[in-house]
């Protein structure tokens, strides 16, 4: 007599065969000899029911449906398995294929940086041409001809009785010139010297600054400064006022901070733990006279060399390096 | 300038401040930018004199000296080649020691024994000649200690404003420092004598460039070197001693700031001086030993035949005093500070005296400073005569007075400064004034030519009390109402060129010449008048050009691929006007985006790309794309931007001639593209209005159709519209084809067509008739067929 399959038995010997199972190729063998279209568990079985009496038929046809079901089932859930892990697996660490951002340059990223002070502050943005004429650029500025002023900023002179600017100064003159106090801009921008050195190229950018009105003093030409300063230094620097002379403004000061790189100590750098870093002053009486203000208009002016910063803060030890535009130093902040 | 602690000694009581003085000077405003401290760490060195010289019997290189020390006679063996039988020398006894600790002893030298050594001023550590022995001048008196002369000094490097010519002296820098320290000045001692003053003897033609001139004929004088201290104190400070007369003048120069000349008086024809402008085309040879054409612009000390100095500048040649001069004359004037600086340049000379006289001398000290002169004189050489003081002009005082309200201060420096405070200040600067009820009528000193206003003023009680005694407070600010769209505008396209991975160039603004021709430009660039090198002489008409110059830096750099962009500024004339225009420009060579090379013309779309996302940013719709024709381009595979009928931009494949003239690769493919921003940023930022879209589902038609390589893809796409009318969404090009089926000089597109209605939904049919209209009028125009 035959050994009656039951499901027990089918159960028990298709989940015992299946551990045995290593790849997708082995799996597809072993589900195709149970259920496959051919001599398979399943047709033997459906073999067997046609003999049958109509009762053992209908007993046999339950039993076949069960086994069958379960069986499809069983192997459904399988595939999936096999399938996921005959899956490929990417190299992960190959590079990502959209092309790193480029960056802004240094000195663009520091000019950024102040404009963005300023606009906090209030200040507006002016601009103003890089070619200009003997008169904006110094006798406006109270530098007349033959004024030994003149030696501070040596000129490159363009045809037609046109220079460069030597700073951004002349666009105090120019916003002046066009609107009614009060004022309060900053002029960040190219200007241009004939000079070329380890700290000197004949271009680099200047941020001037001009605040006018009825009631602006020094003491705020200090408040301001100082709050520029630290927004852009750090709260822990301190510092150092000291005058100095600019045609422009009267009094005029130098302003120096304590040293970024060695926190005023003394180094190869700043040597006294002082850094330069900007010039400004109450603007000079003559100033506001050749642009027409009335005389009881007063304020104070600015002016900072982004380069100087930009060098201080990337440690950048020749300025013509900003110029050269090699990308492997642009890449580099 | 180089001002000596030891010298400032004689003109202000420093005693217990010395080591505060650097530090507030700086915080007066003269501004002390080195400190050095000058040793003298040597004892038992003597002057003496070379009596004889004879070669060392058994070293070629050595001599054996019989040096005088003025007690004794000693042998002294020596290395040094510079001296000769008279000389006077440091001698270092035996027992003396030298810096570093260096002790000096009787020693056998190559089997002769030396009774000490002859020093040179690096041996000393008196400067830094190191090759021969220091020769002292020829009066020095003999067996005296060198310390006496040579004594520890402090000597501070100090940078003066140009508006602080009264600073250019010991005495100017005593006074800062009287004032500061509230300390007594010293006034250096002149001769006081009274001395006729004859005005036969000088006429003065130039009174403006010159208003008052002084001098003074001194007979008997016998030039020789200077003594020791003369000769150690101007060597302190740096300059170079001559001789007795000409050292006086120097001194008094360093120490008063009054510039003096002194002429060989015998050399002045007709005994006559004549303060006149130079003649076109006359000469003169300076002291330097050349020869200086002068003109009409420059002021000249002359005699009654030709000019005998440069005025205020540089003496002459001729007249130059030496050591057979017995008569001089000497001169103090106040000399135009215009006059000598537009001389000063024009000559291309500047020196000590020009410095001074350009920031303008101390009218009162014209007289005070030949006096000092002529004491200094009578002091070195007592038996001289002085014949008389000629003078012509007047002393040109500034009569000027200031006032200061009392309330300024805190009007103007944000400070209210006690009434008593500013007239101490003023005081111990020298300030006259007298009060009235509500300021003071202020008189500022003869020397400070910069003082004019009551700014002046503020200036003046700040800097003393210091600025650090003044307050900081931050101003209120009102909220700006300008909207700064141009600087936003500018950072979004920086920020998308950025995110493609363009890199910013900032570059000089300056191109060469030869650069420029090489590029094929042919317009006028602006030039400049005095360049720094001839690859710098031209402004650039494009930052195009600077893109260009430093992708082949970077290529000559060997640097595979790059993108890089600019903004910035382009010149050119225009009816010569000089113009300038913000431009953004960029390029890129290698291959900087993926796949991009796949495809001809791809580096070329690529970058059209880019500048439609440019423009799309900056809100620009109805921009066109021409074939430009540019000698930088390639024809085939470069256009021109237009906006209307405007051209506002280039892009383009450069020219492998181009290259080839600029020693790169020809085969090398790069591309640039120019924008002209000015437009673009200027233009008010549109504002979109939202217009209504469909909610019906549209309808997709692909075709492909067959037609001559000339037509455009503009052409057909406008052609499609002006048949599909308004229920065609969008088209939009999948693919360009050509092959030998489809025939030579053919090529077929490939396009999906969107249809939808903005109020119904699309049935199949009405879409199929609109096709076939679309395509038998593509036919009829182009001669276009459906590619089977």
């Amino acid at each position: 007599m035959e050994h009656e399959i039951t499901l027990e038995h089918i159960k028990a010997k298709v989940e015992e065969e299946i551990k045995e199972v290593k790849n997708l190729d082995q799996f597809l063998r072993l589900k195709s000899k149970y259920t496959g279209k051919k001599d398979s568990l399943l047709t033997t079985l459906r073999e067997k029911i046609k003999s049958g009496t109509p009762e053992e038929k209908r007993l046999l046809g339950m039993k076949f449906n069960e086994i069958k079901e379960f069986l499809e089932e069983f192997f459904r859930k399988k595939e999936s398995e096999f399938k996921k892990k005959e899956e490929k697996k990417i190299d992960i660490t190959l590079p990502g294929v959209t092309r790193s951002p480029g960056k802004l340059h240094p000195v663009s990223q520091i000019m950024e940086e102040i404009i963005s002070i300023f606009k906090n502050m209030n200040f507006d943005i002016a601009d103003g041409p890089e070619v200009e004429t003997d008169f904006f650029n110094f006798e406006a500025l109270n530098i007349p001809k033959w004024h030994p002023a003149r030696d501070m900023q040596d000129t490159l002179y363009i045809e037609g009785e046109r220079l460069l600017r030597t700073h951004t100064s002349p666009v105090q003159i120019r916003v002046m010139l066009a609107k009614k106090p009060p004022v309060r801009i900053i002029a960040p921008g190219r200007v241009y010297r004939r000079d070329s050195d380890v700290s000197h190229t004949p271009m680099f950018h200047q941020v001037e600054g001009l605040h006018v009105d009825k009631d602006v003093k020094f003491v705020h030409l200090k408040g301001t400064i100082e709050l520029f300063l630290k927004a852009l230094f750090g709260e822990e620097i301190k510092i150092r006022f000291r005058p100095s002379y600019f045609p422009f403004t009267e009094p005029s000061a130098e302003v120096d901070i304590t040293c970024v790189l060695c926190g005023g100590k003394g180094c190869r750098v700043c040597g006294s733990g002082w850094l330069e870093i900007m010039g400004c002053g109450m603007v000079h009486p003559n100033v506001f006279r050749a642009v027409g203000y009335p005389e009881d208009i007063q304020g104070y002016a600015f002016g900072l060399g982004v380069e100087r910063l930009a060098m201080l803060k990337f440690k950048i030890n020749d300025i013509r390096l900003f110029f050269e535009n090699d990308i492997r130093f642009l890449k580099q902040f | 300038m180089i001002i000596s602690l030891n010298w400032l000694k004689e003109l202000v009581d420093i005693e217990g401040i010395e080591e505060k003085i650097p530090d507030a000077l700086t915080n007066a405003g003269i501004e002390v930018e080195e400190v050095k401290k000058i040793k003298v760490d040597f004892s038992g060195v003597i002057t003496s004199r070379i009596k004889s010289i004879k070669p060392h019997p058994s070293a070629e290189r050595l001599t054996l000296c019989e040096v005088d020390t003025g007690k004794e006679i000693l042998s002294i063996v020596c290395g040094a080649r510079n001296i000769k039988e008279g000389d006077i020398c440091p001698l270092a006894l035996p027992g003396a020691t030298l810096p570093g600790g260096i002790r000096i002893e009787k020693k056998k030298i190559r089997g002769e024994t030396s009774f000490g050594m002859l020093c040179s001023e690096k041996e000393l550590g008196l400067g830094e000649d190191e090759k021969g022995i220091m020769l002292l001048p020829e009066d020095t008196k003999i067996g005296m200690d060198l310390r006496e002369v040579f004594k520890e000094d402090t000597l501070m490097e100090v940078s003066v404003t140009p508006n602080r010519g009264d600073c250019l002296s010991h005495l100017g820098i005593a006074r800062e420092i009287a004032a500061i320290f509230k300390r007594k000045l010293i006034e250096p001692e002149i001769l006081k004598e009274f001395l006729p003053l004859e005005e036969n003897l000088i006429e003065i033609e130039e009174n403006e460039g010159c208003p008052f001139y002084l001098g003074a004929a001194i007979e008997g004088v016998r030039v020789s070197n200077s003594p020791l201290w003369l000769y150690a104190r101007l060597k302190s400070i740096g300059a170079r001693p001559v001789n007795n007369i000409v050292d006086i003048t120097n001194y008094v120069l360093f120490e008063m700031g009054q510039p003096l000349h002194a002429f060989d008086f015998e050399k002045i024809e007709g005994r006559k001086i004549k303060v006149r402008m130079g003649r076109k085309g006359e000469t003169i040879i300076t002291l330097d030993h050349k020869e200086r054409t002068v003109d009409e612009e420059i002021l000249l000390i002359c005699d009654t035949e030709k000019p005998q100095a440069i005025a205020g500048i540089m003496g002459g040649l001729e007249s130059e005093v030496n050591y057979d001069t017995e008569k001089i004359f000497l001169e103090s004037a106040f000399f135009s500070p215009l006059f000598i600086r537009r001389g000063s340049k024009k000559l291309g000379i500047s020196s000590e005296a020009s410095y001074r006289f350009e920031r303008g001398v101390d009218p009162a000290g014209v007289e005070k400073g030949l006096r000092r002169g002529l004491f200094l004189i009578k002091k070195l050489l007592p038996g001289c005569s002085i014949k008389g003081i000629f003078k012509k002009g007047e002393i040109p005082l500034r009569k000027i007075t200031v006032f200061y309200p009392f309330s300024f201060s805190e009007k103007f420096l944000g400070i209210d400064i006690k009434k008593e405070d500013i007239k101490e200040v003023l005081k111990n600067l020298g300030f006259g004034y007298s009060e009235k009820e509500d300021g003071l009528e202020i008189t500022p000193p003869s020397w400070r030519h910069d003082i004019a206003l009551k700014e002046d003023i503020a200036e003046e009680i700040a800097r003393i009390i210091g600025y650090e005694k003044i307050p900081s407070i931050p101003p209120s600010f009102a909220p700006a109402v300008v909207k700064e769209e141009r600087t936003e505008k500018l950072k979004m396209v920086k920020s998308y060129l950025n995110s493609l991975g363009f890199n910013e160039g900032i570059f000089y603004s300056f191109i060469g010449e030869d650069f420029l021709k090489k590029t094929g430009f042919e317009g006028e660039a602006v030039r400049i008048l005095n360049p720094l090198s001839k690859e710098l002489n031209l402004l650039r008409p494009l930052p195009l050009f600077s893109i260009l110059m430093g992708l082949i830096h970077n290529h000559k750099q060997k640097v595979l691929d790059i993108m890089l962009y600019e903004v910035g500024k382009g010149f050119y004339k225009e009816g010569g006007e000089i113009k300038e225009e913000l431009h953004l420009s960029g390029g890129f060579y290698g291959n900087p985006v993926e796949e991009l090379w796949k495809k001809e013309g791809s580096g070329f779309f690529f970058l059209k790309g880019v500048i439609e996302g440019i423009l799309s940013i900056l809100k620009v719709k109805e921009k066109r794309m021409e074939r430009l024709k540019s000698s930088l381009f390639e024809e085939g595979e470069s256009a021109k931007i237009l906006i209307g009928a405007r051209e506002i931009g280039v892009l383009g494949k450069v020219h492998p001639q181009v290259l080839k003239e600029l020693d790169v690769e020809e085969d090398l493919e790069m591309f640039l593209f120019d924008i002209s921003l000015e437009p673009l940023l200027s233009k008010e930022g549109e504002v979109p209005s939202y217009r209504d879209f469909s909610r019906y589902p549209p309808l997709l038609r692909d075709l492909s159709i067959v037609l001559d390589e000339e037509i455009s893809w503009e052409e057909v796409k406008s052609a499609i519209y002006e048949k599909a009318g308004n229920l065609l969404e969008e088209i939009s090009l999948f693919d360009i084809y050509r092959d030998e089926k489809i025939g030579r000089g053919k090529k077929s597109i490939s396009f999906h067509l969107v249809f939808r209605s903005p109020d119904s939904t699309l049935k199949d049919e009405l879409v199929d008739s609109l096709i076939s209209e679309i395509l038998s009028f593509l036919k009829e125009k182009f001669g276009a067929e459906l590619r089977k």
